[in-house]
């Protein structure tokens, strides 16, 4: 499941956030939050799983998701990779400015 | 993690910045980090829409090939663009291809701004992770929100 389609939905970032401030939630206190249906929040959690995004532990009769911040990590370890490779790309384009 | 930016200032007249940046021959001199080379780079139009290719190769013999496609020209003040890593014929893979981090197809915006003072000339290289549709996304407000994530997981 592909991260970034999973956080380039409204719905599903704002379950992030809700996650991100409350530690854990369970399906039902999630659905409660929002004014879509429990099969929609249903559809999103198994998104957000999928991609990494979330766990989830059964804890009695309900399952109760929180945010994986290992797939966090690789959103961030791709943009420094990135972020190296423009420090070095600009440097460059430096010593060529300075030679001309 | 939401939205990087770096800047930089050159001693040189802002055209010849924005030459650097959107001439074929002169990206070839510069574009690829130390210890690898590039190995061409083309750019089909100026323009929005138009599509630059580059190709790096690291000493290992790994190459990798992106494309970006232009989303704003404004010489000599502003150039954006969606990046994709490709392989040779195009098609998007993901950086895992090429042995870097990441099983996904990943696209992301680049942008840079020139401003020039005296006769130096400021570079700002901003950069969004995302897909089109990510980004209009963050006229809403979601960079904003993984910026807020950022602090809670810290």
């Amino acid at each position: 499941m592909d991260i970034y389609y999973a956080i380039a939905e409204p719905h599903r970032r704002l379950i992030l956030e809700q996650l991100a401030i409350h530690g854990q939630l369970s399906a039902g206190e999630i659905v409660e939050k929002f004014q879509i249906t429990a099969s929609a929040i249903s559809q999103h959690l198994k998104v957000l799983f999928e991609a990494g995004l979330v766990r989830k532990e059964k804890q009695a009769q309900k399952r109760v998701y929180s945010i994986n911040e290992a797939g966090f990590a690789e959103l961030d370890e791709w943009t420094q990779h990135l972020k190296q490779q423009w420090e070095k790309r600009l440097d460059k384009l430096g010593n060529y400015l300075e030679q001309q | 993690m939401a939205k990087v930016a770096i800047t930089r200032e050159y001693t040189a007249a802002i055209e010849k910045v924005w030459e650097a940046l959107t001439t074929p021959e002169i990206i070839m001199k510069f574009w690829a980090p130390p210890g690898m080379e590039t190995v061409a780079a083309t750019i089909d139009k100026l323009e929005p829409g138009g599509v630059f290719r580059y190709s790096m190769k690291s000493p290992e013999g790994f190459q990798q090939w992106v494309k970006c496609t232009y989303e704003e020209v404004i010489p000599p003040t502003k150039l954006s663009f969606m990046e994709t890593i490709t392989d040779e014929e195009g098609n998007p893979v993901p950086p895992s291809h090429f042995g870097m981090p990441g099983d996904e197809i990943k696209h992301h915006l680049t942008e840079l701004v020139l401003e020039q003072d005296g006769n130096t000339t400021k570079l700002t290289m901003y950069m969004d992770y995302g897909d089109e549709q990510s980004n209009q996304y963050a006229q809403g407000g979601w960079k904003g929100m993984l910026e807020n994530l950022d602090t809670v997981l810290e």
